[in-house]
């Protein structure tokens, strides 16, 4: 349905949008404060000698003021003890690939340790199997269950997830159903080992790849009940004092500052490689430390600081460019050009990838220039004004986010903020050259082969459905609300959500008018798959996250994805009907969130109760209702033009907790001010809308052509007005977050936040399905 | 059913304009936002006062109207009275009156009448009636402590007098909720209101302790608003039983003021039965108050933990809270009892309530923000609870090492943090002594046991190496070395017994190669350290043995909006740098101004702290010159400190006074009014870590180096000025004899037979053959001369003349001895003769009647500033010359009110006691109860030197703006007889000794001085020694300038002749040794 006025669209408009940004990240980066960052300390000790160390002399901002001791041992050697109360002090030796706590004992057969009075005696220790004496008693303990005297004591808290750990060790995934045996307390049970006067968590053996050490509990301090390893030797000594011996090549993570051990010898040096206290560069730093001297460099822009990791990133850039060369290269492919320009973008998107996991330290501005390219390149190919006028808008939105997230970094004294900004521009950028590789790809085996059959797209949805149910697995057994390794699996889920809906739905509408019997078992199945699926994910939100932030967007997806399921309907009656019930409901619960303002004590969850009477009082609850506080302080403090036209440094609005997430948009309307936050609102209003136009587009060809272009219009309908429904809930919600309008839930602003997960895996697939579907359309017609 | 086809093609859409729908949802959600960020702009910020429309929780429960502009206001409620007085209501005067000095009889504890309200003609009447009464009566009948005001021609109290319910009631101690009585005996209108909800504009109305009494100047009558008022409150008091009455008197505001505190009215809520409250509350329509907010969280969930038995107040003071895994183990208990660990019997949790609600509470305890917080505010608490801290010192400055200390086992958190208290603890500033391990968290153990303070070396000890340590806690076990001595140390008892001992010094001696000690004491409980820590500032206290958790007061923190202070760099005189970059410089310890220019960031009131607040008005960098001269004040300096060890010497090798002995030399341009030098003794010692100086200074405010002790004083009574006083007296007695012929003759002087027979020396008994006065007095000749006995006894009216090793001298013997013909001021200045001040000071002041065998009037009190301007002179002349009213010594460069109390730059007001006797009229006479600087009594010798009085000046110059020149104020009075008196005080007086060498000679002549002797103890062994006086110009090499100066030593041996004499003479000598250039 392309018609002349569209088709004559000036793209020089669209290059502009596409410029804006750069120069936004350019302005920011000329008005960015000058800083100092310490890339090298030198520790100059005499043998015998010790030396506190804290938050000031290494630079660490993290840190507590007197976090470790150095201590150089009389044969020349470097020894490092943790002497904070509440922070740890990680340690990897030169060849391992572990973090391990400085506090952390291994244990072996024969070793004596105390807790409190109690003492214990290990009588074995190997790798699943650890045995322990106190008194008369003996204790076993496999990693997953002690038992006292051979018996099994009882689980602590019987559930689902104990009996999932069960079946995993059951199935040889031993050290994935792993977990500590926690000291202290007044109980025995499963995973306790209660002793007398002593609290629980005081202490804690974990499982280990060789077998099990003893640590300071969650609950554990140095000023508490005391643990003394080899109690009555000359070797005894407190948990909480224990020292590790330095070598070159160890990392350190002292509060969250990373270090690695250059050398030993004659002085002990430490390379800094991320998250350090940066100094103003107009003043010379101090010298905090007489035992501490500091080499300083300045902010890598463009140019790399040293030659760290360029052998692993150069590795990963060459295995995927010879992919993307192997991937592209047919025998009969008739052009040699693109077999280069997918080898190509797969390198690049490798750059991206390798900047994103840290394989080397890529100058600052890298991953912003590559994701500029990629997005240049995805304008210069797509053809439909349509998909270009929505890469625009998307290039306006995530260039604002960007160049939010750089301020974010460039504006504060500590070097870490920056990786929010460079992560998402690297994630992006993957993406981008990805997927642009792959479009290459397709674009010439569609020429070759046509649309795709119905075979291969039920099985990708199956490879998608389990992806997603085993990175929710993973989060429950491994990770938290926060996640797991990194990622945010329930983003992925989300994306599967709405693919699977779409595909049921479409199914559906193929057959509207044709099955008004129930004697199809089998397709009405098809058509509760993705119900399934949703009462997974709730139940999942439930049971596990303990949030209702994702059931109100799934609350509000599922309305949407109902109306736009309606409104094509041949029915008259469900048409008009169904969507007035639609529209009913969502005034309700429009309405529903007003009436709970005003009688919070009405909300009938009991375990979110807490949650939203602080959302109406924040003043009455100074631990929970603090980050709002401080987001409405920092938002008013905004006003409507700002603070960064006068300010190059981002002030009071970091001490907002979750700042680079679920309140970017504060940051965005401290920094930028409200005016900045309407066209940003326009932007995203945009977004919203052009992908549910594009959608309509896919539904206005629905009929015409052959069933399988069919269905894919049917499925490109549902599932990009799906995403754009669950987009614009997230939008909702993360502004009604960050206003007060409703109550703090915990998810990011799309484009905006320093969301990696949710960019990667639910907002870009989602554009870059209408960008496919608006595409395939628009070649189609044109 | 319809075809496949036709369902698939359906009709073509619409053609509704994409483009403008995609415009209008945009326009749609831009709108919706700007009306959310508008409203939130737009919201007072929270932090903002509001103006309440509604009256506080604890208010009256009724609405009611605040009204606008000065005055007082009644406001009339159902329930009690509400009074409002305007923004800047003026405190005229005040007056604090023992009820035991009230007492008719204190055997029947029977009040007498307080008259409030009268002027002095008024009084002076009644006491004329007393006289010619039948029969006769004292002139004081009936008239104790009668409370003046300045009468028609100026603050006019209507006049009133309190009662007790009747004459014969008896009074009952305060607190017993007894009624007094107020009656009006003035024809004007007025209005009583009382804190028992009664207002009246009759004459008589009780109160129990807090009164007001409201009139209109021009005698309008009084509605619900007056100009004036009288507020008569009955106060606790620490040595009368029956408490004291302060009776406070407020009029309009000043013409000009500016509202300090935004408009806010002062309301005073006199509900009838209960305690009055005070507001603070802008003008306006209030209505009723409404059900308090709720409570804070943490509040909240404190009270529902302790209430759950969740938090119990253990028998140590300790709060224990219960275990994380409670719920868990009620389950075990219940389901697996086998699976119990064995717990103590101490506490048993299992046993108290447990139902749903307070399994949430325990998990909100534990597992919530508010939980962690209250839990931290517990830990806080119960680290208050303990003490036990070391610090040490060793002999050797390159012995160093470290303290680790553990309690039954558990390894404890050590912090160099102390309660100021801890200052108390050192006689001298601790120097060398690194800093205090205290420590700072206490596990929650069940047994008491002692804690174990581990100390290890860095370098093995030799053997006979020394050490001190201080032990706060109980009396320790060492082990490791030997102790060499051991001394308990008190926070306030002296001597300190072992049984009050809070802390132990203990010197011990290393044996050979040792690298470690070990020290086990018992930790103090925290009653131990009363007050020794901030509760204020804490949520959780003990009030009456049950725990409460209070909100702090707000804005601990500081305030966002207040710039950083600004850069403060200051000079001397001659431009050289005292202080930069926060710290003093070489300079500034030479001089000895270290403590005055700021010793540390983290002082404050010192000269750069109060410049850096500069930074209000906008100035980021401060560069300030200050008036000292440095010439000027090194000498000074050097000749002060080289005279104390003498003063010291004097009382042998343990001198009794070395812990309070201050000392100070105050050096002023006596026309200009710079104040060119100033010398402190304590002074900070070069070195001494701040927080160690800090502390010292506020637990032993008396040896604080930190004070400027020439013209800052502890209000104590070891600051009278004693002779160096009767330079007042001298101006008194010039400007009285003005229009007292008789006295202008005895000033001048008169002859021993003219004095013998001197009808005023005949009817006040003074003898020129008596060493004392009255000169008839009991036993007086007999005492006088032995040497021993005081003779300032309050409970005595005799004084008698200074007492050299053949007794006190007479004034006839002065005579003889100087040869004088004729004997007036400026010989009895130059022998410093008490009699002939006292007896003629005495002449002066009409509350005695001008009869000198009755008691007078002296007890009357002045309520209003004028009410006894011409009655009793003495207070006028002292007011006139600076007393009674601190100074700003910024020399008019800085903003009003940037200044605050305790800051240097603001000298402490010299005062004199009140009088209330005869006798202290002659003892204020003498320089005795009152407290007075060196710097009022080197302003009190300029303004006599100059015949002008000038403020002095510390500040010259800041940030290029200097002070302007000073005018002054002229004397009036005749200063030439003076200055003839102080002369020859160096000549042949009281200061001869010091001045006699032939090095004065070109000195002498042009030297003005007095000296000062004040007893300080009972026996007249121990003086303040002064001496003030001026050098003129021309005296010394290139010193133009008219020197003014005073010098104090407290606790000497000698006068003040022979000590602050001797410091002066050695500085003026070595200024003139030196010649200008130093």
């Amino acid at each position: 349905m392309a018609d002349g006025r569209e088709a004559r669209i000036d793209r020089r408009w669209l290059w502009l949008a596409w410029l804006l940004p750069v120069l936004a990240v350019a302005w920011t980066v000329t008005r960015a404060p000058a800083w100092l960052e310490p890339r090298l300390l030198t520790v100059s000790l005499e043998p015998g000698h010790s030396v506190t160390l804290g938050r000031e002399a290494l630079w660490a901002p993290q840190a507590d003021s007197e976090h470790v001791q150095l201590s150089r041992q009389p044969d020349g050697g470097w020894r490092l003890s943790n002497l904070s109360t509440s922070r740890q002090v990680l340690w990897r030796p030169a060849r391992s690939q572990d973090d391990r706590s400085s506090r952390e004992w291994p244990l072996a057969p024969g070793a004596h340790f105390t807790v409190g009075t109690q003492a214990f005696t290990v009588l074995a220790a190997d790798m699943d199997h650890l045995t322990l004496q106190t008194g008369q008693q003996r204790w076993d303990y496999d990693g997953l269950r002690l038992r006292r005297e051979g018996q099994p004591l009882p689980e602590c808290y019987p559930g689902w997830r104990v009996r999932l750990r069960e079946w995993l060790g059951r199935m040889g995934l031993r050290s994935w159903s792993w977990r500590p045996l926690r000291l202290g307390g007044g109980v025995y049970c499963a995973d306790r080992l209660g002793l007398s006067g002593v609290p629980v968590d005081r202490a804690m053996i974990t499982p280990i790849s060789t077998g099990f050490a003893l640590r300071p509990g969650w609950a554990g301090r140095p000023d508490g009940a005391p643990v003394t390893l080899e109690p009555d030797t000359p070797q005894a000594e407190s948990l909480w004092q224990r020292s590790i011996p330095l070598a070159s090549g160890d990392r350190l993570i002292i509060g969250r500052t990373q270090y690695r051990v250059v050398s030993t010898a004659p002085d002990l040096e430490l390379a800094v490689l991320a998250r350090v206290q940066r100094w103003p560069a107009g003043s010379e730093p101090p010298r905090v430390s007489p035992a501490v001297a500091v080499q300083w460099g300045s902010t890598a822009w463009l140019w790399p600081a040293g030659p760290s990791g360029w052998d692993r990133l150069l590795g990963l850039v060459a295995v995927l460019g010879l992919c993307g060369w192997l991937w592209a290269g047919g025998r009969d492919r008739p052009w040699r050009l693109g077999r280069w320009q997918v080898a190509a973008a797969l390198a690049l998107a490798g750059v991206c990838l390798g900047a994103y996991l840290g394989l080397a330290t890529v100058p600052l501005l890298w991953p912003y220039g590559l994701v500029w390219v990629v997005l240049g390149v995805w304008l210069a190919t797509v053809h439909s004004p349509w998909s270009a006028w929505l890469l625009a808008v998307v290039a306006l939105l995530l260039g604002s986010g960007l160049t939010a997230l750089l301020q974010l970094g460039v504006g504060v004294a500590e070097s870490g903020w920056l990786r929010f900004g460079s992560n998402g521009a690297a994630l992006a950028g993957g993406f981008g050259w990805l997927s642009w590789g792959g479009w290459q790809v397709r674009q010439w085996r569609q020429a070759n082969a046509g649309p795709l059959d119905s075979r291969w797209a039920r099985w990708s949805l199956r490879l998608l459905f389990g992806a997603a149910l085993l990175a929710l697995a993973l989060q429950a057994l491994f990770g938290d609300e926060s996640g797991w390794a990194g990622m945010q699996p329930f983003e992925l889920t989300k994306l599967t959500l709405v693919v699977a809906a779409a595909y049921a739905l479409m199914l559906r509408a193929r057959l509207w008018g044709r099955d008004r019997s129930f004697g199809k078992p089998s397709l009405w199945l098809r058509y509760l798959g993705p119900l399934a699926a949703l009462a997974a994910l709730s139940g999942f939100a439930l049971v596990f996250l303990r949030d209702f932030s994702p059931l109100v967007l799934l609350l509000l997806w599922s309305l949407t994805l109902a109306l736009v399921y309606l409104r094509p309907h041949p029915h008259p009656l469900w048409r008009r009907l169904g969507q007035g019930v639609i529209v009913a409901l969502l005034w309700a619960l429009a309405a529903g969130v007003a009436w709970l303002h005003d009688r919070p004590e009405d909300f009938p969850l009991n375990f979110q109760a807490d949650r939203i009477r602080v959302w109406v009082a924040p003043e009455q609850y100074p631990h929970a209702g603090y980050q709002l506080r401080r987001a409405l302080e920092a938002i008013r403090a905004g006003g409507w033009r700002g603070t960064v036209w006068s300010e190059g440094s981002n002030g009071r609005v970091m001490t907002v907790p979750a700042l680079e997430n679920d309140f970017m948009p504060t940051f965005f309307l401290n920094r930028y001010g409200g005016v900045a936050g309407l066209g940003l609102v326009g932007l995203q209003t945009a977004l919203v809308a052009m992908l549910l136009i594009i959608a309509g587009r896919a539904r206005d060809r629905t009929g015409c052509g052959d069933y399988r272009r069919t269905a894919w219009n049917w499925f490109g309908y549902f599932g990009v007005s799906g995403g754009a429904a669950l987009l614009g809930a997230h939008f909702l919600v993360s502004w009604g977050t960050n206003l007060g309008f409703l109550p703090v839930m915990g998810q990011p602003m799309p484009l905006l936040s320093a969301a990696g997960s949710h960019l990667a895996l639910f907002v870009l697939p989602i554009v870059a399905l209408a960008v496919v579907i608006e595409e395939g359309h628009y070649d189609d017609t044109t | 059913m319809e075809p496949i086809s036709k369902l698939n093609q359906r009709p073509a859409p619409r053609r509704i304009r994409r483009s403008w729908l995609l415009l209008l949802c945009v326009a749609l959600s831009v709108a919706l936002l700007y009306r959310q960020l508008a409203t939130l702009y737009a919201r007072p910020t929270p932090t903002a006062a509001p103006m309440r429309a509604r009256l506080p929780v604890d208010g009256p429960n009724e609405a009611v109207i605040i009204p606008v502009g000065p005055g007082f206001q009644r406001i009339a409620l159902r329930h009690g009275l509400l009074l409002a007085s305007g923004p800047d209501q003026r405190l005229i005067g005040q007056q604090s009156l023992s009820l035991c000095e009230q007492q008719r009889d204190p055997a029947a504890a029977t009040l007498l009448p307080l008259y409030v309200g009268w002027d002095w003609a008024q009084l002076r009447e009644a006491a004329m009636a007393n006289l010619t009464a039948q029969p006769p009566r004292p002139a004081h009948y009936g008239l104790k402590n009668p409370l003046l005001d300045d009468g028609p021609d100026g603050i006019d109290i209507p006049a009133f007098q309190m009662t007790a319910a009747t004459d014969e009631t008896a009074l009952r101690p305060y607190g017993d909720a007894e009624a007094l009585r107020l009656t009006l005996r003035d024809r004007r209108p007025a209005l009583w209101l009382a804190d028992t909800g009664e207002t009246t504009a009759g004459p008589t109305l009780a109160f129990r302790d807090d009164a007001w009494l409201l009139w209109n100047g021009g005698g309008q009558a009084v509605g619900d608003r007056s100009d004036y008022a009288v507020r008569v409150q009955r106060l606790p008091d620490r040595d009368c039983r029956f408490g004291r009455l302060q009776i406070s008197v407020y009029g309009p505001p000043e013409p000009g003021a500016v509202g300090a505190d935004g408009g806010l009215r002062r309301v005073l809520w006199y509900a009838g039965g209960a305690m009055m409250r005070e507001f603070r509350l802008a003008p306006g329509h209030y209505a009723a108050p409404v059900t308090p907010p709720p409570r804070r969280e943490d509040a909240v969930l404190f009270e529902r933990a302790l209430a759950a038995g969740l938090l119990r107040l253990g028998e140590d003071g300790r709060i224990a809270i219960a275990p994380a895994d409670l719920p868990l183990m009620r389950i075990q208990a219940r389901d697996h009892p086998e699976g119990l660990a064995p717990h103590e019997t101490g506490l048993d949790w299992l046993n108290g309530p447990w139902d749903e609600a307070i399994r949430q509470t325990h998990r909100a305890l534990h597992f919530s923000a508010a939980g962690r917080y209250v839990r931290q505010q517990v830990e806080a608490f119960n680290a208050r609870q303990l003490w036990a801290a070391v610090r040490w010192k060793a002999a050797d400055a390159d012995q160093s090492g470290e303290w680790r200390a553990d309690w039954a086992g558990a390894p404890l958190a050590l912090t160099a943090n102390m309660p100021l208290l801890a200052g108390k603890l050192f006689p001298e500033l601790p120097q060398g002594w690194q800093p205090w391990r205290r420590v700072a968290r206490w596990p929650l153990l069940e047994e008491r046991t002692p804690v174990h303070f581990h100390l290890t070396l860095t370098q093995p000890a030799q053997r006979g190496q020394r050490l001190e340590v201080l032990v706060a806690g109980g009396a320790p076990t060492v082990s490791g070395a030997t102790v060499v001595a051991s001394q308990p140390r008190c926070l306030d008892a002296t001597p300190c017994s072992a049984r009050a001992a809070v802390a132990y010094w203990l010197r011990l001696e290393w044996r050979a190669g040792a690298t470690a000690l070990d020290l086990r004491f018992m930790p103090l409980p925290a009653s131990a350290f009363p007050d020794g820590y901030r509760y204020e500032f804490s949520y959780l206290r003990l009030e009456d043995g049950q725990l409460a958790w209070r909100d702090p007061p707000a804005g601990g923190a500081g305030d966002p909006a207040r710039p950083a202070p600004a850069e403060v760099m200051v000079r001397d005189r001659a431009g050289a740098m005292l202080l930069e970059h926060g710290q003093p410089t070489v300079a500034a310890w030479a001089l000895g101004l270290a403590a005055l220019v700021g010793l540390d960031p983290a002082q404050s009131g010192d000269v750069a702290s109060v410049l850096a607040r500069l930074s209000l008005h906008g100035a980021s960098i401060v560069d300030a010159r200050l008036s000292v001269d440095p010439r000027l004040q090194a000498a000074a300096r050097r000749a002060l400190l080289a005279r104390l060890p003498q003063v010291a010497a004097a009382f042998g090798e343990r001198d009794p006074w070395r812990e309070v002995r201050i000392a100070s030399l105050v050096v002023m341009d006596a026309d200009q009014g710079d104040i060119l030098a100033v010398v402190n003794s304590p002074e900070p010692p070069p070195g001494a870590v701040w927080s160690d100086l800090y502390s010292f200074a506020a637990g032993q405010p008396r040896r604080s180096p930190l004070r400027i002790w020439a013209w800052q004083h502890d209000g104590g009574t070891w600051q009278a000025a004693g002779s160096t006083f009767k330079l007042v007296d001298a101006l008194l007695l010039e400007r009285e004899a003005r229009h007292r012929p008789e006295l202008a003759a005895a000033l001048a002087g008169l002859s021993a037979d003219e004095m013998a027979q001197w009808p005023l020396a005949q009817s006040y008994d003074f003898g020129a053959d008596a060493a004392c006065y009255p000169a008839h007095a009991s036993g007086c000749a007999a005492w006088a001369r032995q040497p021993g006995q005081r003779y300032d006894r309050p409970e005595s009216a005799v004084v008698h003349n200074f007492r050299g090793a053949a007794g006190a001298e007479t004034p006839l013997e002065r005579m003889s001895r100087a040869r004088d013909e004729r004997y007036g001021l400026a010989q009895a200045l130059r022998d410093s003769l008490n009699t002939w001040f006292a007896w003629l000071v005495e002449t002066t002041d009409a509350t005695l009647l001008d009869d000198p065998t009755a008691a007078g009037l002296a007890t009357v009190r002045a309520l209003t500033p004028n009410a006894l301007r011409g009655v009793r002179p003495l207070l006028d002349l002292a007011a006139e010359l600076g007393f009674g009213a601190s100074e700003n010594l910024d020399g008019g460069l800085l903003p009003a009110g940037l200044i605050e109390s305790g800051d240097v730059l603001q000298t402490t007001a010299s005062n004199l006691d009140p009088i209330t006797s005869r006798a202290q009229v002659r003892l204020a006479a003498l320089g005795f109860r009152m407290q007075a600087t060196p710097l009022q009594l080197a302003e009190i010798a300029a303004a006599i030197a100059s015949g002008r009085r000038v403020t002095p000046r510390l500040l010259l110059e800041v940030n290029g703006r200097s002070a302007p020149a000073a005018n002054g104020t002229a004397l009036g009075i005749a200063t030439e007889r003076i200055k003839d008196g102080m002369a020859r005080v160096a000549l042949d007086g009281t200061a001869q000794a010091a001045f006699a060498g032939a090095r004065f000679d070109a000195i002498r002549p042009l030297l003005r001085v007095k000296t000062g002797t004040a007893d300080l103890d009972e026996a007249g062994t121990v003086h303040n020694a002064w001496l003030t006086g001026w050098l003129e110009p021309g005296a010394l090499p290139s010193e133009s300038r008219r020197l003014a100066f005073a010098c104090l030593i407290s606790h000497a041996a000698g006068t003040g002749g022979e000590e602050c004499g001797a410091v002066v003479a050695a500085w003026l000598a070595s200024l003139a040794e030196s010649g200008p250039d130093g």
